[in-house]
């Protein structure tokens, strides 16, 4: 691969490409990628980005396991949104059984993911700032973040491998104190917010390194299929929250940011403001939010109370048939998308009729982000690969499964 | 003819059909619980209530069991409309009143109508505000079968079993109103010799078996369809097994051999598939691999015919291996070792009756039978006795570890092998002659291999693979292949196919040939 | 909306088009694999149609079904805001299909993606290599004639490789460092 005879005679020295192997284990590279660079001095010729350390089969195993066993494996895709992964697959799964969550689901769903949404977007910026250089500002992002985990460990009992999500509903209803939980969680992280945003926002080193770097047009971006703060930065309104709401987006308001010239700074800001706007969107709803059971009430979709279950053979029944043979979803396919934290995250689910999936794939915004990573970093040096590898925001579980 | 029209689909059937029948030839599943098409109809369990339109001009009538309706000519039925969907959840709801809850105990969950149906028409939470009725639980019926009279819907499917299938009349229905249990009458057992087929019967956990209890969850099982090797008769059966250990036997529907139906000695054979097994290939008491095991044993082989003559060899045939490996055992013995002395072996007779226990216990004598023409099939056992003890056999190659000889020739046998100069036996099994053998090959068993059996009528069947060989195993006619071709006369076929094209044709000409 | 662009899309390709549904609201065309590429380029270039996003490429394994795989192409308008699904079935004799990696630039990656994990070839592709897994995996995992536990041959270490790694062993564990629980 090294082009020996491509030698280059500059100022009577001679020079010849080198290969650089960046990766898979290297601080920079969110969850293993591996990088082979050609460069030529700083400058990088060629790019061969090789993905798949942390391939585990889900899909594969999703085959083999019956569809509420799926939410484990989605928990573990973007592992720091999990919570916007179960409920993109409850979503799925609801379409093809033709049933609707309850309002209240719809609208912890919303909350909760949100919620999730901001964890995702505060360690992008946490890791973009460390990888620079700027260690400070990884600390406040993640204290902000810790204080977001905290709360969503005290509504689904873990930090990071939720599995919240249930088809039909929600594990559990939110916590009683979770809105003034919320209020002094709230408080924090916007005081944080401001901190990062003086910190980083104009400083100079930051923007040396983050503007003009990374770019990519508007039609390249459409044509790699880039999708959420990617696609956004180039310009193009694209957010599945408004151009097909689903849960309680569509009785919301909120904006969404959008930038104009697709460089690593236009997509820092861009994930800058979604935050603030995050944090609009649980104020809303936590006001909205109405009463009401979180589980519909479909005994063929939802688990029985267990009171029922240990004091009647209907609900032993019940549990029984619904936990070892799993929902009978109706046979069909359905792709179903919704915005995750990357951009749109979609299942392509096919079901044969019986309680385990037939096929369910994952259309990861991370695979599809990260298509275009030569165009984005040959030509550049090697030093820009860094802020462009971070803005991305590629999540090892999301890319590989 | 009467033609009837269900679900809005037009039938045609004969005299005397019911409907329920009439609606399962359509694909329409009517659910039942006391129903059963081997057995009298009682209509007593009320859950194939179906719809049928009256006469022009006439009230609605009364919903009616399908499964002792008889199809009249120009009847409508309907088996999915909403009074017959309110029917099946109040059937439904009125079983499960006194139900225990023992779903997570019950070996019959998995496999069990009541959670089916529940899940399929009823899905409604219990509106029962007392305590259950208590009966008798874990009440041993007789040696295989326990009972337990609060999971029991008194279909009386076992209690029409023993009355029509196997005439003995045990059980009966004691008691009455909400105490209504299943019993066997004063002074009885239920000890008839097909008492698990009511286990099978039973479309709920009341009965179990006491072999099967507690062994396994029904969803671990993998199901392979295979038959039984208990005795002639050849039952078809599932072979359930889980994790390469064989948990259960069932009988599988075959209108030909065995109907429903199962014997319980047959049933608990299935030991006989991990009891004993040969471990690995070994010569002289040497454990090899099966590349040296052949070298080794053709070059005795050799050596010890060359020695002694093709009138000292002696063959053992097996009536429990398979029509593929005794046809190519034909052709090694024949063939390849040259050996003039035949004989079959197998377990001794036992007892039979007169409806599927047949006294012959091997499953595949007729299979052996018609591998051979008629005037030169193998010899009897008591003459391989009489040969060995005059001394005139030195080469003894064995299928099969069974001797069907008992008590004191048994001993006679024994002693007379010992002295033998060259012992191969080839069996799944090593019993009490494996320690005596010079050589000792391992043989899969029906359960681990494909093969063909012909039972007492003629009819053959064959098995499917289920389990991965244990100890290596290998079906025998794999290892005469490879024999035969160590010892320089190799068989005309290597692949299974082949081999079936040949032996397929050899048995027909065999048997038309005996029948003229 | 989408169910009026299937609809002219119908009118358009006439023969090519299998077959055409709207269940569950998914407006899904299946077209034959050979008239792929032109419908995929009449519905990306068409000013009435402008379906400019490869949404999702990925492959279903129908075992027991003829024709056995069905490749699915998820598109979508970014202007007007509508999706199609386009399927395209590919027998398991032939499993040959054209590359739209010159449509579509995230087709590259997702075509080599259903290569990995299907076996699925695409004509034209400029680099068809697995991607997730490694060059010496046997097999394409996501059929469903491939058992789940199935083991893999062990990759040898390069010479170099192995060395490297019996010095550290020795070295570590020959010479513990100061407070290490070796």
């Amino acid at each position: 691969m090294v082009d020996t005879n491509h030698d280059m005679d500059t100022a009577g020295i001679h020079t010849a490409p080198m290969l650089l192997n960046m990766g898979p284990s290297h601080p920079a590279m969110h969850g293993t990628v591996r990088m082979v660079l050609t460069l030529d001095g700083e400058t990088v010729i060629k790019c061969d980005a090789e993905i798949g350390y942390l391939h585990r089969g889900f899909e594969k195993e999703c085959e083999h396991s019956t569809w509420t066993q799926v939410f484990p494996y989605t928990d573990r895709l973007n592992y720091v949104s999990p919570l916007l992964n179960n409920f993109g697959f409850a979503l799925a799964v609801e379409k093809l059984l033709e049933i609707e969550a309850t309002p209240r689901c719809n609208y912890i769903r919303t909350i909760m993911g949100e919620v999730a949404r901001l964890s995702d977007h505060l360690t992008c910026m946490g890791a973009g700032s460390l990888e620079l250089g700027g260690f400070s500002g990884f600390l406040y992002a993640i204290e902000a973040r810790e204080l977001v985990w905290d709360l969503i460990e005290e509504v689904t009992g873990a930090r990071l491998t939720v599995s919240y999500g249930r088809i039909g509903g929600l594990k559990n209803d939110l916590t009683a104190d979770f809105a003034e939980r919320w209020k002094v969680v709230r408080e924090r992280v916007l005081r944080i917010w401001e901190d990062i945003n003086r910190l980083l926002t104009k400083n100079r080193i930051f923007l040396d390194r983050m503007e003009g770097t990374g770019v990519i047009s508007q039609a390249d971006a459409i044509s790699y299929g880039l999708t959420g703060p990617m696609l956004r930065s180039t310009g193009v309104d694209y957010d599945i929250r408004k151009d097909k709401p689903y849960f309680a987006y569509g009785e919301l308001d909120f904006d969404v940011p959008v930038g104009t010239r697709g460089d690593n700074y236009d997509r820092y800001l861009v994930r800058l403001e979604e935050i603030r706007q995050s944090i609009r969107i649980i104020d809303q709803a936590l006001l909205k939010l109405p009463d009401g059971p979180v589980n519909c009430d479909d005994p063929r979709v939802v688990l029985p109370e267990k009171e029922r279950v240990y004091n009647s053979i209907e609900g032993m029944i019940n549990h029984f048939k619904l936990v070892f043979e799993g929902i009978q979803v109706p046979a069909g396919e359905i792709y179903s998308y919704t915005e995750g934290g990357n951009g749109e995250l979609g299942y392509y689910i096919v079901s044969n009729g019986t309680g385990k999936p037939w096929k369910v794939s994952i259309r990861s915004p991370s695979f599809y982000n990260m298509c275009p990573i030569s165009k984005f970093v040959e030509g550049g040096m090697v030093a820009d690969i860094i802020p462009t590898f971070d803005t991305i925001n590629m999540i090892g579980g999301e890319i590989d499964r | 003819m009467p033609k009837c029209t269900i679900n809005g689909q037009a039938i045609e059937v004969d005299r005397g059909v019911t409907v329920i029948q009439a609606a399962a030839e359509l694909g329409f599943d009517v659910p039942h619980f006391c129903y059963h098409p081997a057995l009298s109809v009682p209509a007593n369990c009320r859950m194939c209530l179906i719809e049928i339109e009256p006469p022009p001009g006439r009230p609605p009538m009364k919903l009616q069991p399908a499964c002792y309706t008889q199809v009249a000519e120009g009847m409508v039925v309907q088996t999915e409309s909403e009074r017959v969907l309110q029917a099946r959840r109040a059937v439904l709801e009125f079983i499960l009143v006194n139900h225990p809850v023992d779903c997570p105990i019950c070996d019959q969950a998995g496999e069990c109508k009541l959670q089916d149906y529940y899940m399929d028409y009823d899905a409604q939470a219990s509106r029962v505000r007392t305590s259950k009725v208590s009966k008798a639980k874990v009440l041993p019926l007789g040696p295989e079968v326990v009972y337990d009279g609060e999971r029991c819907i008194l279909c009386t499917r076992c209690v029409r079993f023993c009355d029509e299938v196997t005439g003995t009349s045990e059980l009966t229905v004691t008691e009455r109103g909400d105490r209504s249990e299943i019993r066997t009458f004063a002074g009885r057992e239920l000890d008839n010799a097909y008492s698990l087929c009511t286990v099978d019967l039973c479309p709920v956990g009341a009965l179990t078996s006491r072999d099967f209890r507690f062994k396994c969850r029904v969803w671990l099982l993998t199901s392979t369809d295979s038959i039984c090797t208990g005795c002639s008769r050849g039952c078809s059966i599932h072979l359930e097994h889980h994790r390469n250990e064989i948990q259960r036997y069932r009988p599988r529907f075959n209108p030909e051999i065995n109907e429903y139906w199962m014997c319980d000695a047959g049933r608990h054979t299935y030991n006989e598939v991990h009891r004993d097994r040969v471990q690995a290939p070994a010569v002289g008491g040497q454990a090899l691999t099966w590349p040296r095991a052949y070298e080794q044993t053709a070059a005795r082989l050799k050596a010890a015919v060359e020695a002694h003559g093709a009138d000292a060899t002696a063959f053992v045939f097996s009536p429990q291996a398979a029509c593929e490996d005794l046809y190519a055992a034909r052709g090694f013995a024949e063939g390849a070792l040259g050996a003039t002395r035949h004989y079959v072996g197998g377990r001794p007779e036992g007892a039979g009756d007169d409806f599927l226990i047949t006294p012959d216990k091997n499953p595949n004598r007729n299979g052996l039978l018609v591998m051979f023409p008629r005037d030169r099939r193998p010899a009897p056992f008591q003459r391989l006795l009489a040969d060995l003890e005059a001394g005139e056999i030195k080469v003894l190659y064995m299928m099969g570890s069974e001797i069907p000889l008992d008590g004191e020739e048994r001993a006679r046998f024994l002693a007379a092998v010992a002295k033998v100069d060259l012992f191969v036996l080839q069996a799944p099994r090593q019993d009490e002659l494996g320690p005596l053998a010079h050589v000792l090959l391992p043989a899969a068993t029906h359960a681990e291999k494909e093969g063909t059996y012909v039972n007492c009528d003629g009819i053959a069947q064959q098995t499917r693979q289920g389990l991965q060989p244990i100890g290596g195993a290998l079906p025998e006619w794999q290892v005469f292949v490879q024999l035969a071709r160590r010892l320089e006369k190799p068989l005309a076929y290597s692949f299974v196919k082949q081999l079936r094209d040949e032996m397929f044709k050899v048995m027909e000409e065999n048997s038309a040939a005996a029948a003229s | 909306m989408s169910a009026e662009d299937i609809k002219r899309l119908g009118r358009k390709f006439r023969k090519e088009i299998i077959d055409t549904s709207d269940r569950l609201g998914m407006d899904t065309a299946l077209v034959t694999k050979e008239s792929l590429v032109e419908v995929l380029t009449y519905l990306r270039d068409d000013e009435k149609l402008q379906y400019n996003m490869l949404r999702h490429l990925t492959c279903v394994d129908y075992l027991h079904r003829e024709p056995r795989f069905e490749v699915v192409y998820a598109l979508y308008s970014v202007s007007r805001r509508q999706q199609v699904v386009i399927k395209a079935p590919v027998t398991e004799d032939d499993p040959v299909i054209d590359s739209i990696h010159h449509l579509y630039g995230c087709a590259n990656w997702a075509e080599r993606e259903v290569w990995d994990m299907y076996g699925i070839r695409f004509k034209g592709h400029p680099d068809l290599r697995r991607i997730l897994l490694y060059e010496e995996f046997e097999g394409h995992p996501l059929r469903k004639d491939y058992e789940k536990q199935a083991s893999q041959p062990r990759v040898e270490l390069l010479r170099a490789e192995r060395d490297a790694f019996e010095e550290f062993k020795t070295y570590h564990l020959g010479e513990p460092a100061e407070g290490s629980r070796v």
